[in-house]
């Protein structure tokens, strides 16, 4: 009976007027939002042909063939391939 | 079609009241009856008029609050993940505190434990106690909102009841 009248407790809360200039805020929201749905189309199109080109560079990058392989250039600059500094007397 | 104006006016203060007894932080309810508004200035179209505005404007409110009620469960989760990597379970977990302008003072230790109990019922026996005992719903308009029959309503109240005198049983006897 006691726990009963507990849960009838809930009916204490009181009800609350909602805060002032709450319209005002949802009217910004839903300007914002409507902003954000309407982008103009161009900005969409600039978006995707800046990504498309993004790929491509490193496309170009990653694929495109080595001119001057490790060996060539040791071999054009006459580098030693060892850690030996002096030559070898015997 | 009714007006997004109209509506707002009507509604407002049922829609705040109700976003408070679910989330139980008055800046939490706030911010969950600006985006419910957005929510129904962007549904109104589909507004079939099945069922009366007032119906309509409570189940977009419910749904709602449920949503960040589970996505709170969801960060709760996720901070339990973060602490196991060592994370302050702060930073990952913001649990807002209880800040319910509708409950008196001299109430307030009382009620604060109530809702922290009604908060662990399941969300539809949860739904029904919100509706019918904090927004003083009659039974059949909680029916209509949560789009079950009266005698399921009144299962869940039971129920929901039930569970709630057993948690109190256990507190007391703490």
């Amino acid at each position: 009976m006691r726990r009963e009248k507990k849960i009838e407790q809930l009916r204490r809360v009181q009800k609350v007027d909602a805060p002032p200039y709450l319209l005002t805020r949802v009217r910004a929201k839903i300007r914002s939002e409507a902003i954000a749905e309407h982008l103009p189309h161009s900005w969409w199109w600039a978006g995707a042909a800046a990504f498309v080109l993004l790929l491509l560079l490193n496309a170009t990058v990653f694929f495109a063939p080595r001119q001057t392989p490790a060996a060539d250039l040791v071999e054009q600059y006459g580098l030693h391939q060892t850690q030996q500094v002096y030559a070898d007397e015997n | 079609m009714p007006r997004f104006e109209d509506i707002f006016e009507q509604h407002q203060n049922s829609v705040f009241n109700l976003c408070l007894h679910y989330l139980q932080n008055a800046e939490d309810a706030e911010e969950a009856a600006q985006d419910i508004f957005v929510k129904i200035h962007a549904r109104l179209s589909t507004f079939a008029g099945k069922s009366s505005l007032k119906t309509w404007v409570y189940r977009i409110t419910v749904n709602h609050c449920l949503d960040i009620l589970r996505a709170r469960k969801r960060q709760k989760r996720l901070a339990f993940l973060t602490g196991l990597f060592g994370l302050p379970l702060e930073t990952a977990l913001d649990i807002p505190h209880f800040d319910h302008p509708g409950v008196l003072l001299e109430d307030r230790e009382a009620l604060e434990s109530l809702f922290r109990m009604i908060n662990t019922l399941p969300e539809n026996q949860r739904t029904a106690i919100i509706l019918r005992y904090l927004d003083d719903l009659p039974p059949p308009e909680v029916a209509e909102v949560m789009g079950v029959s009266l005698k399921a309503v009144e299962a869940l109240l039971q129920r929901g009841k039930q569970k709630l005198e057993e948690k109190l049983s256990t507190s007391e006897g703490n």
